[in-house]
């Protein structure tokens, strides 16, 4: 699931997480000024958007996002 | 046509294209040397808090000159390699070592100590010991970040560099585009260092999905020659879910890789290492689990972990931690459940650009490649990233402040423009995520990339070629975000045509090429590298002797079954892939 919730009610709009992340998953509402989730199957569950923000508003669970072949399944 | 009339013009000294360890320890080297000189360091994602240096598995594999055995660490290195490696660049790297970290810790880097004061020097892979990061990665780039930013090294972050710039006297900058706006940049610059990383392919394992061949795809397109494609190493992942990074600690501090039977197997493959086996012997004997049908799944079990060990992990990689107690693995500080691990895909290593000893490019001048992006560098990993990084700083401030300013061919430009905007201008097309898992299925199967037959090399090669002719040139990009996953798919297609190319070539076996139809490793005819160029818009193949003759080791030159082999038949298992 990679990334899976944003608490907008503890969110205060700092931008961290977006500023964090590797693959640019996240982007900021412009009317809001909160972040929301845009790219979601390019998440690496790598966690840095969660321990980035002062607020744990973020959650994220380690499942793959994409269906990627493993070699020794084949 | 001067490029001023076109975009933003970025006009610098030193133009530094990626922002992981060895970007910023090049960086904040020339800076330092010359501070007038203006340094500017690009990057598509956020320079210091992102990429693999980031978000490493906390060991910093740094050798101690105080301390340690300089004969030691050199001869594993060579040994390690084959012999398919500088010997000269090994040497440089562990004489700078000792240097270099020190300067790490003074640019604010932190490492593990005991209690008594002194680094701690966990068991790794492999035979030699490194030291610890303090929290891993995060803090190490947070801090390398910091320091460039104080002393004046500008950073333009979110920004894909996709093409050099030439000209008769070599590089002379690069272009770009903003990965958020779509703003295209061009720039022009005395001295260029690639510091991209590697590919894997964006297979398995966080970490490392920024990493796709970017530097390798444009260094060959600008000309430049590459080597060590036809070697890939292939690190062990989790299968079901996206854990780690830590796999060289886990092993270190004795985790077990089990089979279907609940046995462990690797003291078989490797009876020395066993699970702390280098990973070109480590996938190869997943592989002959597989073939075995012992596998898969194999597992990786940490459940006999004391809690010193587990507190040993918490430090180093705690993201790591956490999701394994997401996932219900690690409840109370014990791993309760098994972990089910594969393979990844194949990584070129140690492959890139050809450099000399300064880490600048064997033929196009200007031009610098350190890092993981450079095909040779003396070590592995963080730390031969952050001391190639700091020789070639040295050296690259030097020329810089020599070199007059530079002048930039419009067409060249207006050319590499079309080139990375195409996918944004077509009408429709394909998502870049289809091709990806094309390639992926092309090239991922193990029979493939890790037990290596030219027929199937071949196929593969026909897939990769059928991908690069049909699809992508139907690569479609929604907006920015998808245009930078379409160039680097465009990256990606290239990287896997030169590494079948170059494992094609290879008649032997030897690091991380490992022919099932040329089992010898034979140090007679094939103590060679394979190197790659573009010539007349084909892809040139060919090998050049490793100079071992004026190295201070030298093999046997002599023929024998490569030792993996040997193993496999001693215990008389496949050898063989069921077709
Ligand atoms: C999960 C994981 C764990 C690891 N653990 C360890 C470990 O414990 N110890 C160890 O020594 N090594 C470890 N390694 C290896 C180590 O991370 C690398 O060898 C090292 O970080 C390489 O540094 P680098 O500067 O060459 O490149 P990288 O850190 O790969 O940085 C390259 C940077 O270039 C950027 N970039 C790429 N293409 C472009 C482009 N087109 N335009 C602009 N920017 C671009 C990327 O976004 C990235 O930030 C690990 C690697 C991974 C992936
Ligand atoms: S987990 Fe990593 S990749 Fe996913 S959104 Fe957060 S920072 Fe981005
Ligand atoms: S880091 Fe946290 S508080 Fe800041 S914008 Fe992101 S979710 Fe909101």
């Amino acid at each position: 699931m990679g990334i899976r919730k944003i608490d907008l009610e503890l969110c205060n709009g700092c931008g961290a997480c977006v500023e964090a992340c590797p693959l640019d998953v996240l982007r900021i509402d412009k009317a809001t000024t909160k972040p929301f989730i845009k790219y979601l199957r390019d998440c690496q569950s790598c966690l840095l958007c969660e321990i980035n923000c002062p607020l744990q508003a973020i959650f994220v669970s380690p499942d793959y996002e994409r269906r990627i072949p493993m070699p020794i399944y084949y | 046509m001067e490029a001023q009339a076109l975009d933003n013009v970025v006009d610098t000294d030193i133009l530094v294209i990626g922002g992981g360890i060895g970007g910023h320890t090049f960086a904040i080297t020339a800076k330092e040397k010359a501070p007038a000189l203006k340094v500017t360091v690009v990057e598509k994602a956020r320079a210091g808090k992102t990429g693999p240096s980031a978000l490493v598995g906390g060991r910093y594999d740094g050798f101690l000159p105080e301390r340690d055995d300089f004969d030691l660490y050199f001869r594993s290195r060579v040994e390690e390699a084959d012999y398919l490696c500088d010997q000269e660049k090994i040497e440089d790297n562990l004489r700078w070592a000792g240097d270099v970290f020190r300067s790490l810790e003074r640019w604010g880097a932190k490492f593990a100590r005991t209690g008594e004061g002194d680094y701690q020097r966990p068991l790794s892979r492999g035979t030699t010991r490194g030291m610890l990061l303090e929290n891993g990665g995060v803090p190490l780039m947070n801090a390398l970040n910091n320091y460039a930013g104080s002393i004046g090294v500008q950073f333009l972050n979110r920004i894909m560099v996709t093409d050099l710039l030439s000209n008769e006297e070599g590089v002379v900058g690069a272009v770009g585009f903003g990965v958020r706006d779509g703003d295209f940049y061009v720039f022009r610059s005395k001295v260029t260092v690639l510091a991209t990383g590697m590919t894997r392919f964006k297979t398995i394992q966080p970490g490392h999905r920024n990493d796709t061949g970017d530097g390798y795809a444009m260094a060959y397109r600008a000309g430049a020659e590459v080597a060590g494609f036809d070697s890939t190493h292939h690190n062990t992942y989790g299968a079901r879910m996206e854990f780690g990074p830590g796999n060289n600690l886990y092993v270190g501090l004795g985790a077990f890789f089990l089979n279907v039977k609940g046995e462990r197997f690797m003291h078989k493959y490797h009876p020395e290492l066993a699970e702390r086996a280098d990973f070109v012997w480590l996938a190869p004997s997943f592989c002959i689990e597989r073939m075995e049908h012992r596998a898969p799944p194999i597992y990786l079990d940490m459940r006999h972990f004391t809690p010193d060990k587990i507190e040993t992990l918490w430090k180093a990689v705690p993201y790591a931690m956490m999701k394994y107690e997401r996932a219900g693995v690690l409840k109370n500080n014990k791993f309760v459940e098994l972990i089910e691990y594969t393979p990844e895909g194949p990584r070129p290593m140690p492959s890139g650009v050809l450099t000399n000893r300064n880490y600048e490019s064997r033929n196009l001048p200007g031009l610098f490649a350190v890092g993981d992006v450079t095909s040779q560098k003396g070590g592995g990993g963080l730390s031969a990233a952050a001391i190639s990084g700091v020789i070639a700083g040295a050296f690259a401030a030097e020329k810089a402040s020599g070199n007059s300013r530079v002048r930039i061919d419009g067409k060249q430009v207006e050319a590499h423009k079309q080139a990375c905007l195409a996918p944004l201008k077509r009408d429709d097309g394909m998502e870049p995520d289809h091709i990806i898992l094309a390639l992926q299925e092309a090239i991922h199967p193990y029979y493939v990339g890790i037990i290596r037959h030219e027929r199937r090399l071949t196929k593969a090669l026909e897939e990769v070629a059928q991908i690069r002719d049909s699809l992508v040139p139907l690569l479609h990009a929604y907006d920015f975000h998808y245009l930078m996953s379409a160039n680097e798919v465009r990256s990606m297609v290239l990287c896997a045509e030169m590494f079948l190319r170059s494992a094609l070539e290879r008649k032997e076996s030897r690091l991380g090429c490992l022919r099932e139809d040329y089992r010898e490793l034979d140090n007679v005819n094939w103590l060679r590298y394979i190197h790659l160029k573009r010539d007349n818009g084909k892809m040139k193949v060919w090998s050049e002797e490793v100079p071992v003759e004026k190295y201070k080791l030298k093999p046997k030159r002599e023929k024998c079954l490569h030792p993996f082999w040997k193993r496999v038949e001693e215990l008389g298992y496949s050898t063989l892939v069921e077709e």
